[in-house]
């Protein structure tokens, strides 16, 4: 637990960057008077959230599955298809971001 | 993030899939006799190291062996799936093995025992090559024997080499004086919250037994182990006197116990809870591996014990009896 939170802290200062660079950009489309364009910049920041923050999830879940599974199937091979079913599981994380991703696209 | 206990867990449980099951070990108990026995463990993940044991006018000797080797074979493939700090951890688990395979050695030499009789007693597990430990039984005495060990024994080696150069010559003190430095080593060597908890439970227990055997002499703080949580040294004291209240309830019925045996069954049942609650608090630890060797150690030790029994004909209530007291 406390390790999966220190992994994710290692995130922050990349989308702590992301926010604050989005939000200048918005600012400055916002200040050409642009406003279409300011949505559009925040729709692009909100699919690239869903997106990328679904799949650091994934990563984050997939890495003790893989290691776990690893170690299960290199005592049991024949546990293969079970173990490659847990694995796949957070890839549902993924693939809710990839839906809000193409209706924010859409 | 990158912890390797993700990986060696997964294997020990699979390890621990090929432990045989209580159902398995119910009905070995149960066969009419020694052959039906051997059929019956035929049939359990023990049947790869078998070998001889299943021969015609085979005895207990091959079975003994056929046991020790599989033992052997699960400790060796427990070892090589560690590297780095699991692998140190892990052996710092195992160095338990050492110390019941010199406390073996100890009470063998200071008794006079045969160096065969001795070697039957010891555990194929731990650190030490077992050639070396072979080497040992043969000591004429405790200084040899300690001489011996402080070259190839390891840790534990030299923890007797430094009690018998400290004066300890009694069973006793050679016994406490090796729990002792185990117990210095073992918490030494690992680092994870939960197997360290467990330490403490294994040493206060420890203490209590030491109490309770020096009951009648007068107590004395020197037998005492630091490093528990519950029972204190002027616990220890209290309860060599003749006192039976603990702090902790869990700790309460070894001290009230109405014998040694007793207490000493008490605590083993007590030790396996704490291995068992360990081994899933500590997912990503060695709490896995230390509740793993405790398993192995018992599935074969209660094999032997069925395994004797069904050769010397004891009746199935005295089976249960010794497995009890086990």
């Amino acid at each position: 637990m406390k390790n999966t939170a220190f992994a994710a802290a290692k995130y922050l200062p990349a989308l702590t960057a992301m926010t604050l660079f989005g939000s200048a950009f918005a600012q400055e489309a916002a200040a050409g008077g642009d406003a279409g364009a300011t949505a559009a910049g925040l729709k692009a920041i909100g699919a690239g959230l869903a997106l990328g923050l679904g799949a650091v999830g994934t990563g984050l879940a997939q890495g003790p599955i893989g290691a776990a599974a690893a170690g299960v199937v290199a005592e049991r091979p024949e546990k293969f298809g079970q173990m490659a079913i847990w694995f796949f599981i957070p890839e549902t994380l993924v693939i809710f971001g990839f839906v809000g991703f193409f209706l924010l696209r859409g | 993030m990158n912890n390797p206990y993700g990986y060696i867990n997964g294997r020990v449980r699979m390890m621990r899939t090929a432990l045989v099951e209580a159902r398995a070990l119910d009905e070995a108990a149960s066969t009419v006799n020694y052959q039906e026995f051997l059929r019956q463990i035929s049939e359990t993940p023990l049947r790869e190291d078998l070998g001889d044991a299943t021969a015609q006018g085979a005895g207990l000797g091959q079975l003994d062996e056929a046991l020790s080797r599989n033992y052997l074979r699960s400790v060796a493939h427990l070892r090589s799936i560690a590297t780095g700090q699991p692998a140190r951890e892990i052996e710092a688990l195992l160095l338990r093995y050492d110390l019941q395979n010199v406390k073996t050695l100890v009470r063998g030499v200071l008794t006079g025992r045969p160096a065969d009789d001795i070697v039957a007693g010891l555990i194929p597990a731990g650190t030490m090559p077992w050639p070396v430990l072979q080497g040992a039984a043969q000591s004429a005495d405790v200084p040899s024997l300690a001489q011996t060990l402080s070259v190839a024994g390891g840790k534990i080696g030299q923890i007797l080499r430094a009690a018998v150069a400290g004066g300890a010559s009694s069973l006793l003190d050679l016994e406490v004086a090796l729990d002792q430095g185990y117990y210095r080593a073992v918490l030494a060597g690992v680092r994870g919250t939960n197997v360290r908890r467990y330490f403490t439970r294994e040493i206060d227990i420890r203490n209590l037994l030491i109490a309770r055997q020096l009951r009648g002499s007068a107590p004395n703080a020197r037998y005492f182990i630091p490093g528990g949580r519950d029972v204190t040294e002027s616990d220890f004291l209290r309860i060599a006197g003749g006192d039976n209240s603990v702090g902790s309830p869990e700790l309460q019925a070894i001290a009230e116990a109405a014998d040694l045996g007793t207490a000493e069954a008490i605590a083993r049942r007590t030790l396996d809870q704490a291995s068992r609650n360990v081994a899933m608090a500590d997912a990503l630890g060695p709490g896995v591996a230390l509740d793993y060797l405790r398993r192995k150690e018992q599935e074969i030790a209660r094999m032997r014990l069925i395994g004797r029994a069904k050769y010397y004909g004891l009746s199935k209530e005295e089976l249960a009896k010794e497995l009890q007291g086990e």
